[in-house]
């Protein structure tokens, strides 16, 4: 054996062996960044983000402030730092994307979409033939795109009617309808990123933490059923002929009072043919 | 001393008498004399364990020191200090 681990071992086998000393030597290994942080208005460099999420860390995930600890000790680059701290906490449920963003509270999704924004239809194409359905289309003037309350209103009833169908698609489709009005009641899916940077993030506190991974997981729940709503609509024209229908019930019922009408709504089971035609 | 009737080296006999600190993280270093100064083949879950425990105590014993930093000062009635008299 190497001269200078068998000094090394019998340098931590006697400090060890005075209470006093493992115990600092445990600290060293175990927590050697105890104490608070300075205030640090903002990190501006990448040492004060490694500090600053090693802060963090070490209350909101002790495991990874320990592995990302031992990663420090073996020389890890702030990339390789920022790959580990990330990917970790994602895996906890939290999508942190950059390392960067940790000292601002916990970040969050923001899937909003915003129909009077001429940019939305350009970025989803694939939505603009269910929004004809209620009279929405960024055509001829999308630059000034106002959507009436009224429409949210109808959309609002579409919507509800939906979730009680036995079909699930339906019920996809009326998630697709309260995503594309902002209607979810889940902050991720209903806020774009302006507004979502407008508020006060959540802390890394752990009730904050289980908070947040609650509205994640269910905003992704919702977000996997608008595709799923989307895919499934988009492929049966059918049907958004029969959203499109009973939309024109409700429209026409506007303004009168007490006013009656019995939605309908088709169950077709497969992409129907006129769908598997234009793909084919 | 102080209501309890203790004076300040029976109070330095009782701290002196509490049993000695039982961490989990420095029971694994004086458990592993082989391994240098940190070792590396401790489980995940025992590791985790040895840190949360760390941090508390940490947490706890800078508690204790700003709580004692805080203390009211106890006017002392019964000791004539000639030499810093007005």
């Amino acid at each position: 054996m190497n001269d200078l681990v068998v000094l090394q071992q019998a340098l931590a086998h006697t400090i060890n062996a005075d209470p006093v000393l493992c115990l600092a030597h445990a600290v060293a290994w175990l927590d050697p960044l105890h104490g608070e942080l300075d205030d640090m208005d903002m990190p501006e460099s990448e040492h004060d983000t490694v500090l600053v999420a090693l802060h963090i860390l070490r209350r909101a995930f002790p495991e990874i402030y320990f592995d990302a600890l031992q990663a420090i000790r073996q020389g890890a680059s702030y990339q390789r730092l920022d790959h580990l701290i990330c990917d970790a906490v994602q895996a906890q449920g939290i999508p942190l994307d950059n390392l960067e963003w940790i000292g601002w509270g916990i970040p969050l999704p923001a899937y909003g979409a915003l129909l009077d924004d001429p940019d939305f239809y350009t970025t989803h194409p694939d939505v603009i033939p269910v929004l004809e359905c209620f009279g929405i289309s960024p055509q001829p003037n999308p630059y000034n795109i106002v959507i009436p309350d009224v429409t949210y209103k109808v959309a609002d009833i579409i919507a509800d009617d939906l979730l009680k169908q036995p079909e699930n698609y339906w019920r996809q489709v009326a998630w697709l309808i309260r995503w594309v009005t902002s209607s979810t009641n889940n902050s991720c899916v209903d806020w774009d990123e302006e507004m979502m940077s407008s508020v006060q993030p959540l802390s890394w506190d752990a009730d904050d933490i289980a908070f947040a991974r609650e509205i994640v997981e269910e905003a992704d729940g919702i977000m996997a059923d608008v595709h799923a709503g989307l895919t499934w609509i988009s492929q049966n024209p059918t049907s958004l002929e029969v959203l499109s229908r009973n939309v024109q019930k409700i429209y026409q019922t506007k303004g009168q009072k007490n006013a009656r009408y019995q939605l309908e709504w088709s169950c077709p089971t497969q992409r129907d043919e006129r769908g598997t035609q234009s793909v084919a | 001393m102080f209501s309890a009737g203790m004076n300040a080296n029976q109070l330095r006999d009782c701290l002196l008498n509490l049993p000695p600190l039982e961490l989990l993280g420095m029971t694994l270093l004086q458990s592993n004399p082989h391994a240098g100064f940190f070792p590396s083949d401790v489980p995940r879950e025992t590791l985790k364990t040895a840190v949360v425990e760390m941090i508390d105590y940490g947490e706890r014993c800078q508690h204790a020191a700003q709580r004692l930093s805080k203390l009211t000062p106890v006017p002392i009635t019964t000791i004539d200090l000639w030499e810093y008299a007005l």
